[in-house]
């Protein structure tokens, strides 16, 4: 049906590592706990995405030429499927950037419409090229050849990539970004395409599997400081964090220790709490009925405003909420501040 | 003088990527790292050996089955240096699943006496081995050739990788957290990785990569299972 030749051994490695790969991230995506963000059930989707990806690419490996002998429908529709799942991996990474900066679906939803634009436009064109060739097509010996128009295409979709990059820069300067690195994700894929122009093997979907893969960890890392019950964070965070604060990455100025009921359900608490909280925060839990919240940058008026705000939610939840907090003088170190104020050393 | 042929594009891929991975975990370990966690020291050693692997063998298979000056002598020194550190990762392994999963510490020195002697033994003839060939030998043409030893040292290896597991699958069993997958799945990548080794002679090696797989899966799943 198909000769082997060495350079299709190598694609069909090179893509079976990236197979696997996909396949083993899937996997423990779907079994793990969640942290209860909306970016987590689109990270399933970029995962899926990018799986389909690298299965595809190594299908197309046993039909396409030099060495495969089709059938040539079978090899367009696998390669088609192949382009497309990379269109729609940029699309969900790019919903996927916004949601782990923003947790709001209604800032999505505002622009939703305009990126959904450029995604349709792409998916019509693709399914087009299946029966007309204008971006890519294969020859008489089923191999895989680009039109002038494959350009503006790539163009297009390597431009969600480039917003996404720009959003993360953009909010990384306002805000701290603790467990997301574009270029973590970045590097990899960089790796791939030029490892793909250089050798002209399947270099591509290995770079793109592992930016997947990085992605994955670094989301498996922040579930694993958070707390399963309350969806802050939990007590290795609170470790963590110390640790930057010696290293001069933080610099917490008010710390809010609470003493919350025993035996109560204290979902209804920490919902209103992160709705009155600022952006520039932490919330750690230290045990059942003990949280903190290190608030960073300026606090000035802000702890009488969070004063009410409790108050207000202790009374409306009908909770006895005790709660004490601490404010950095100028002439205390961060370190010091923190351990006394958090109660650990 | 020194050429690449086709199916040395797999190896450096594969293994320069194992490579990129690796360092990207190990930055991001880093990046947010606890104090006094010797499991996550463990965890970074066993990348680091990782590479170490990877290194060596892409060293081996760049020049092997290739006749230039040297290629013998450098090949043998790119595989002793990958099959001494699949030797030690083993050990290593074994060594992080129980300061991670037994709670052992390093002043607790009554188990290295007898679990760790074969694989100081095995690492010891790999490190001999270019004198013996009783692993693996090359020819003037460098051509690889297995040695007397070969099935032993990869028995010992597996003995060591199913003892990380099973240290594993005791602490699930001891203990109320969910076992959200299977500890056999972890273990999917490593055996697919030593396999392709075992099986096939001379072809891009996925054992580096396969082990990355595995532990980084490993460690990443069981943290997402204690709450």
């Amino acid at each position: 049906m198909f000769d082997i030749s060495q350079s299709m051994i190598v694609d069909v490695d090179i893509n079976l590592a990236a197979a696997l790969l996909m396949v083993g991230v899937w996997i423990m995506t779907l079994r793990r706990r969640s942290t209860g963000e909306k970016a987590d059930s689109v990270f399933l989707y970029v995962i899926v995405a990018a799986l389909i990806e690298t299965v595809a690419g190594l299908a197309v490996e046993f039909f396409e030429g030099p060495v495969g002998h089709g059938p040539y429908a079978l090899a367009v529709i696998l390669e088609t499927i192949l382009e497309y799942s990379i269109t729609t991996e940029l699309f969900f990474l790019l919903l996927y950037v916004f949601l782990t900066m923003h947790d709001s679906m209604d800032y999505l939803k505002r622009r939703m419409k305009f990126y959904m634009i450029p995604f349709v436009i792409l998916t019509v064109v693709t399914i087009v090229n299946m029966f007309t060739g204008i971006i890519w097509y294969y020859d008489e010996n089923l191999v895989y050849n680009e039109t002038i128009l494959y350009f503006f295409y790539d163009v297009i979709r390597y431009t969600y990539l480039v917003i996404a990059i720009y959003q993360y820069a953009n909010y990384k300067k306002q805000n701290g970004v603790r467990f997301f690195s574009m270029w973590t994700f970045m590097i990899p894929i960089m790796w791939g395409t030029s490892l793909e122009w250089i050798t002209d093997c399947a270099g591509f979907t290995l770079g793109n599997a592992i930016a997947v893969a990085m992605l994955f960890v670094m989301s498996s890392q922040k579930v694993g400081f958070t707390d399963e019950k309350s969806g802050f964070y939990n007590i290795h965070y609170l470790n963590m964090l110390r640790e930057n604060i010696k290293e001069g990455k933080y610099e917490p100025s008010l710390v809010i220790n609470y003493k919350l009921p025993k035996g109560k359900d204290l979902s209804g608490f920490f919902n209103e709490l992160r709705g009155i909280l600022p952006d520039e925060c932490d919330t750690i839990k230290i045990d059942d009925t003990n949280f903190v919240t290190v608030i960073y940058g300026s606090t000035r008026g802000l702890m009488n405003m969070l004063s009410d705000d409790i108050q207000m939610i202790a009374e409306a939840l009908n909770m006895d909420i005790k709660y004490n907090y601490a404010i950095k003088k100028k002439e205390e170190s961060p370190v010091e501040f923190f351990e006394d104020a958090v109660g650990v050393k | 003088m020194f050429y690449i042929v086709d199916r040395d594009y797999a190896t450096l891929i594969l293994d320069s990527s194992t490579i990129l991975m690796i360092l990207g975990i190990i930055r991001m370990s880093f990046r947010h790292r606890e104090k006094n966690r010797p499991d996550l020291d463990s965890f970074v050693l066993l990348l680091v050996i990782n590479i170490i692997m990877a290194l060596g063998d892409t060293l081996g298979y760049l020049c092997e089955y290739k006749v230039f000056p040297h290629s013998r002598g450098l090949a043998t020194l790119g595989m002793t240096i990958f099959y001494t550190g699949f030797v030690v990762i083993t050990m290593a392994w074994l060594h992080y699943c129980r300061v991670r999963f037994r709670g052992d510490k390093l002043s607790d020195r009554t188990h290295f006496a007898y679990e760790y002697i074969p694989g100081m033994i095995m690492t010891v003839l790999v490190l001999i081995n270019v004198f013996t060939g009783w692993i693996f030998s090359y020819n003037e043409k460098a051509e690889y050739f297995r040695g007397v030893l070969f099935i032993p040292m990869y028995i010992l290896l597996a003995c060591y990788i199913a003892a990380g597991f099973m240290c594993v699958a005791k602490y699930r069993d001891n203990n109320s957290g969910r076992a959200l997958i299977p500890i056999w799945v972890y273990a999917i990548p490593i055996l697919i990785g030593g396999t392709f080794t075992f099986f096939v002679p001379g072809s891009a090696s996925f054992a580096p990569f396969g082990i990355a797989m595995s532990f980084v899966f490993t460690h990443m799943g069981t943290i997402n299972e204690v709450s």
